[in-house]
This record gives structure tokens, sequence and C-alpha cells, in this order.
């Protein structure tokens, strides 16, 4: 790590976020050291494929670096990141076959006790659901966004929204009953 | 109606969270990123060398086609024989005047229509 690497990485957040959008190219890239985990993790559960995820996640980023100088308060920039990372993933939608998501979800499946067997059992009932519904399930359970939130962020009406994290619960509670029923998820944590 | 979050399916989310480690991944954004900034770049060059050549080569005719447009404008549209008065009125008895007043009468008809 170069000195002024370190620097950077020592640097408050908002300091570095203004750095950023004066174009300081080091300052950005520690903005994505920094939220990289977090963004891609998004796009994997949203997606269910981790090539995809991580392609997706470079192109959040490329376009946040992109549109960064039209931030106007940096305190905002975590929920503005998150808009940009939803509009990648309706960008890709759009692009993407809607009858490729037909994945089969085999819910007699013993229930994981591992993180990683988990976060793969989640993902595949996650492919199950159709993609709007999974975007304001994982908005949702994953972004702890209100309805509300979801409707502002997607451009998606309210009451649309609302039924699609009602009927994407019940459709995720029905394949993943065996972690719901289960005592051992808790202890799992 | 509210509809509250599943509580299991909540904790189900948070195990699955993962803090998915570095690896090279800021390295291939900031790769990307530089292959934009050298598109961006040599697209404004190219715009730029356009906009020279281009400027170049009318700027013999654009001068020519300015000089012509500009001895018309203030010609009178009604002569009058009272030298003050036809000074008084110039701004609006003129070509100048007239394609002033054109140009704020569109204007205005376009913000009816589209605002």
């Amino acid at each position: 790590m170069t000195p002024a690497q370190d620097y950077v990485s020592r640097t408050p957040e908002a300091l570095v976020i203004g750095l950023a959008r004066s174009g300081d190219r080091q300052a950005f890239a520690e903005l994505v050291r920094r939220r990289q985990p977090w963004i891609r993790d998004l796009m994997r559960r949203c997606s269910g494929d981790v090539t995809l995820a991580d392609d997706l996640a470079q192109q959040v980023f490329v376009q946040a670096w992109r549109t960064l100088p039209q931030l106007q308060q940096t305190s905002r920039f975590g929920a503005w990141l998150k808009r940009v990372a939803i509009n990648v993933w309706l960008q890709h939608l759009r692009k993407s076959d809607p009858l490729k998501n037909a994945d089969e979800y085999d819910d007699t499946r013993p229930a994981q006790q591992d993180a990683a067997g988990i976060a793969m059992d989640l993902d595949r009932a996650l492919a199950t659901l159709s993609e709007h519904v999974r975007l304001c399930i994982v908005l949702s359970y994953h972004e702890g966004m209100t309805h509300e939130q979801i409707a502002n962020f997607t451009g998606l009406p309210l009451g649309t929204v609302k039924s699609h994290v009602r009927r994407g619960t019940q459709r995720l509670q029905k394949l993943l009953s065996a972690y719901i029923e289960t005592p051992s998820t808790e202890e799992s944590k | 109606m509210t509809f509250d979050r599943d509580p299991a399916l909540e904790n189900l989310f948070a195990t699955a969270k993962k803090d998915l480690e570095d690896d090279a991944f800021t390295a291939e954004v900031m790769s990307r990123v530089n292959k934009l900034r050298r598109r961006m770049l040599v697209s404004w060059i190219v715009v730029g060398l356009v906009l020279a050549v281009g400027v170049g080569i009318l700027s013999g005719p654009l001068l020519v086609a300015v000089n012509l447009a500009t001895q018309f404008l203030p010609d009178s549209l009604i002569e009058l024989d009272d030298r003050w008065l036809a000074q008084l009125l110039s701004p609006v008895n003129s070509v100048a005047g007239l394609l002033g007043l054109g140009f704020l009468a569109l204007r205005l008809l376009y913000k009816k229509i589209f605002s």
C-alpha cells in the first residue's frame, strides 16, 4: 500500500466522497473498497449468480464514477449508491430474457447449518420468484427498506410493492419451511 | 394494510449476508474507470478536432453570410419621412426588429403549448 493509499484509507468517508467527486481516482478506489461487500452482496441476492453479480457490481461503480459529480450531499452517498445499483439491476432485467427465470427449488432438502449453505438455498428460493417480486423481497429483507422506499427507488406503484412483498414472503415461507420451522436456524447464527 | 416482515425470513437473510473479500474487485473497477476516462478523453479530442476543422473550412463562407445578413438588419420596413420619428421607431421598424419580435412570438407560443 502506498503512503497516499494508506492516508486515504484512514480518511473519513465524507472527505473521501468529496475527493472522489472532484475526480480523485485514489479516493474513488477507496470508496469502492469500502462499499464493494455491500453492493456485491446485494447483487448476489438479486441475481443469484456470483459472476453476473460481480459484473453488475462493477457496472454500478463505473456508473457511480460517471455520475458522482451530480451528487449534492455527501451524507446521502449510501442511498444514492443504492439507487444506482437498483437502476443497474433494472436495466439488466430489461435486457435479459424474462422467461429465463424458471428454476426449480427442492423444498424437501434438509436445512443447511452453515451460512454458505443457507445463502445458497436462499438464492435458489429467490430464483423461483419473478424478477420484480425478487427485487422487492431483497430490498425489503436484505436492505430493510420500507414499502414506500422500495416504491420510490424502483418506480413501482406502492400497492404493487406491497403485493410483491406479501406474495414473495409467502412463497419463501413455503420453500424455506425447513429453516423457518427448525430452531437450528437460530442456533447457526 | 401494513405487512410486517417475517422475523424468521429476516434472520435467514441476515445469516446469508456475507462480508466479501475485495480480491481483485477494486482493481477491476478501476481498470474499467481508467478505460472510460481514456475513451472520454479521445471523444473530446475528436470533437475538438472536428470543430476546429469545421470552423477552419466554414469560417470564410460563414463570415460572408453574416456580413450579408447584417447589411439588411438595420433596413427600415416602412420608409418614414420624419427623421426623428424614423429613429424613434427604428427598433421595431427594421428587419432586425421584425426578426426579434418573431422570435419573441415563437417563444411565447412554445411556452403556451408546452408548459
